[in-house]
């Protein structure tokens, strides 16, 4: 997985743009208007499809019909507690393996790739270009830097945090999963029941 | 309405072509971007290409304004994309701020918005984004 900042607006332009007209803005009020644009390449397609669920974000993502997909098992993406275990991980190659013998067999027949991608696995790779307004990134590291996020996503939103407090250490101090930003869980009985753990966690990611 | 840009995200045209290429490459958005700096004429030639109704790739960027308005010409700009984002800085000075694809939305969809609203706009994509403005100019939108 790489995560890479290609854009955003620095809150300093604006909010000096700002005082220069005579006006002022709390910080809640300027992340509504800063955008922050992301490349990202080499998760697994099952992460980008929780991905695109945050509606307010825009993205770009490289098709399965215009991109041939070859030799994709040698790129999937094996979730943690797949490669952590012998047995699943046997279980997942061989799938995997199958998976492109297919896909290649379907192409060779004459199906186009748009067509021969429905065999494709979950952990086929993915490219994406992502575009979210820093209102936006506090509502997706609320929800996906929790413990109970999937690892792939969790370990994305922790880049993708660290990223945004190294440009904007101040405006994304508060920023974490939502225990951290509002001090609770609001997961009920699925809480993961480390509050204290996590918070510590979020008070220096990115900071040391 | 009287618009007065004052922010916008850098490389807006560079990072149309990336949100572009990244759909039909195997190459990672990173290496498109890398590949397309300082490469203006490249940059303009995707641009020319690309079908303007496929407007997600017109979203990668923000274009923030100062706007001086009264509150109904703000409740028809609001209605007219509800996209927009408004925060109230003074009685009539407000911060308005959209994406390009929302911009050019207004300019092509929306013929009843207020007066200076289309012009604002205009100014600014002029500015940021001048091939794609060339485009939507000479379609005659």
């Amino acid at each position: 997985m790489e995560v890479e900042l290609l854009a955003y607006i620095p809150s300093k332009l604006l909010a000096e743009a700002l005082e220069r007209e005579g006006f002022s803005i709390s910080e809640q009020d300027l992340l509504r208007h800063m955008a922050f644009v992301f490349a990202i390449s080499g998760i697994s397609r099952a992460c980008s499809h929780q991905l695109v669920r945050h509606r307010l974000a825009s993205f770009n993502q490289q098709s399965q019909r215009y991109v041939r997909m070859e030799n994709f098992a040698d790129a999937v993406i094996v979730p943690p507690s797949i490669s952590g275990d012998d047995g699943a991980e046997m279980v997942f190659r061989g799938l995997v393996r199958a998976a492109q013998y297919a896909y290649e067999r379907l192409l060779g027949l004459g199906i186009p790739e748009e067509d021969a991608r429905a065999v494709l696995p979950n952990a086929a790779p993915t490219n994406l270009v992502m575009t979210m307004t820093g209102s936006a990134l506090y509502h997706f590291f609320g929800l996906r830097c929790c413990n109970r996020a999937q690892a792939e996503i969790r370990e994305l939103a922790d880049r993708m945090l660290v990223i945004c407090r190294r440009v904007e250490p101040e405006l994304f101090r508060r920023a974490g999963p939502y225990c951290f930003q509002k001090g609770y869980c609001e997961e009920g009985r699925f809480s993961c029941g480390r509050i204290e753990e996590v918070r510590a966690k979020y008070e220096r990611l990115g900071y040391e | 309405m009287k618009l007065k840009l004052v922010a916008c995200t850098p490389d807006v045209e560079e990072l149309i072509a990336t949100a572009a290429l990244t759909t039909a490459s195997r190459r990672t958005p990173q290496q498109i971007y890398e590949g397309l700096k300082e490469k203006k004429e490249r940059v303009q030639k995707i641009l020319k290409g690309i079908i303007l109704k496929h407007g997600t790739v017109l979203e990668h960027n923000r274009l923030v304004f100062l706007a001086e308005a009264d509150e109904h010409e703000i409740l028809s700009t609001l209605l007219a994309n509800r996209f927009f984002e408004v925060t109230r800085l003074g009685e009539r000075t407000w911060l308005l701020s959209c994406s390009l694809r929302i911009a050019l939305s207004v300019l092509m969809d929306s013929p009843d918005v207020p007066k200076g609203l289309r012009e604002g706009l205009s100014e600014a994509i002029k500015e940021v984004a001048p091939t794609i403005w060339e485009r939507v100019s000479r379609d005659g939108s």
